[in-house]
């Protein structure tokens, strides 16, 4: 005889056995049937025995919520006088609550992008007019010795200059310059 | 094998869709006893997160706070107590950003509670039995801790457990057994 068999241990019984356990000794199976079987398996099962004894120990030892807290929450909840912020994630069963945004209109990211575009334009036509004389003076700003203009890329983002890096003195020649 | 315990929750097994429907529609009563039938899973849980109980506590009411202010948004596709767990595990995440801000605190590095075992319910073990059952628990990695508790304490299914614990329902079912099997090594007498 193996020591599963001495046991009472006989495998698949067991394993459903011990899935049960848990509720079993709490008393939530619903399912008379399942009862019945639990309880006919363990009389024979050592090992199942032995389970059943230490889930019902570490069940003595179960976390009650304090006193106090329904109240609590129910005072809270009275007490709003403004609706709830939506941090509720999208749990199953939830259509997750969104705040409530005006509808998007197709005219606003394209008129921005229009301006980018036009801006980029303009700078480009600006940087090909060698003779202005704002645009050597922007271009002085940025150059060492040594550097050709076509060296822009590392103070030109997406085709536009920083303005922010802009001495005060250029940045007032372009603009009466009228490059802008 | 001892007659099964009077179960400690006698109301968690009922169908929670009238009182939510109540509850939609402002009712206070039937918000009062959602919370009643709930309150222990969701502090339980939020104890194995958090492994601090009283910020369990605070996060529980937030919890509640969060979920009947937000119940128009419960659309019962899931259980009600499947919802309320997930916003309660969102909850610790943000009590949890707030205490790290606070003390530099990981939930990883979070020390084993405090034996605080005390009051009407430890009526079968001793105040240090009970201590010691909770220290062993509280030692198990985070989602074996909560597969045995939900499991245990609390009687979900595994695959409302997985959902809780954000696993699947075998890897809910695993943690539960080696947290189970953990706890016999640490708690067994018989090896002293």
């Amino acid at each position: 005889m193996t020591e599963e068999t001495r046991h009472g241990w006989n495998g698949s019984g067991c394993a459903r056995a011990v899935d049960l356990l848990p509720l079993h000794v709490r008393g939530s199976i619903s399912d008379a049937c399942d009862v019945l079987w639990l309880e006919e398996h363990v009389s024979r099962c050592d090992s199942c025995r032995a389970e059943a004894v230490f889930l019902e120990r570490l069940l003595s030892s179960r976390r009650e919520a304090p006193a106090g807290l329904a109240a609590a929450v129910m005072a809270r909840l009275e007490d709003a006088t403004v609706s709830m912020p939506s941090r509720v994630p999208d749990a199953p069963g939830s259509i997750p609550n969104r705040p409530h945004l005006p509808p998007r209109r197709f005219g606003g990211w394209a008129v921005s992008v229009a301006a980018v575009l036009v801006l980029a334009l303009g700078i480009g036509t600006f940087w090909m007019a060698e003779s202005n004389v704002a645009g050597d003076l922007f271009l002085s700003a940025f150059l060492e010795d040594g550097d050709e203009p076509g060296n822009q890329d590392e103070w030109m983002v997406a085709g536009a200059p920083v303005l922010d890096a802009l001495p005060d003195e250029v940045l007032l020649a372009l603009v009466t310059e009228g490059a802008w | 094998m001892t007659a099964p315990m009077q179960n400690p929750d006698p109301e968690e097994d009922r169908p929670d869709g009238p009182l939510v429907q109540r509850a939609r529609a402002g009712d206070r009563g039937a918000m009062g006893e959602l919370i009643n039938r709930h309150q222990g899973v969701v502090y339980r849980f939020l104890v194995g997160l958090l492994g601090d109980e009283e910020l369990a506590a605070d996060t529980t009411q937030e919890t509640f706070v969060r979920a009947l202010g937000n119940i128009a948004g419960f659309r019962g596709d899931s259980t009600f107590r499947t919802w309320l767990l997930a916003i309660a595990r969102n909850e610790a995440r943000g009590a949890m950003r707030r205490r790290v801000r606070r003390r530099e605190f990981t939930l990883d590095d979070a020390p084993p509670l405090q034996d605080q075992a005390a009051g009407p319910e430890h009526v079968t073990l001793g105040r240090a039995e009970v201590g010691r059952i909770r220290t062993a628990l509280d030692s198990l990695p985070p989602k074996q801790k909560m597969s045995v508790s939900l499991r245990l304490f609390d009687g979900l299914s595994f695959r409302e457990i997985g959902r809780a614990i954000d696993s699947s329902e075998g890897a809910a079912r695993v943690n539960y057994h080696h947290g189970i099997r953990r706890l016999r090594e640490l708690l067994d007498d018989r090896g002293n």
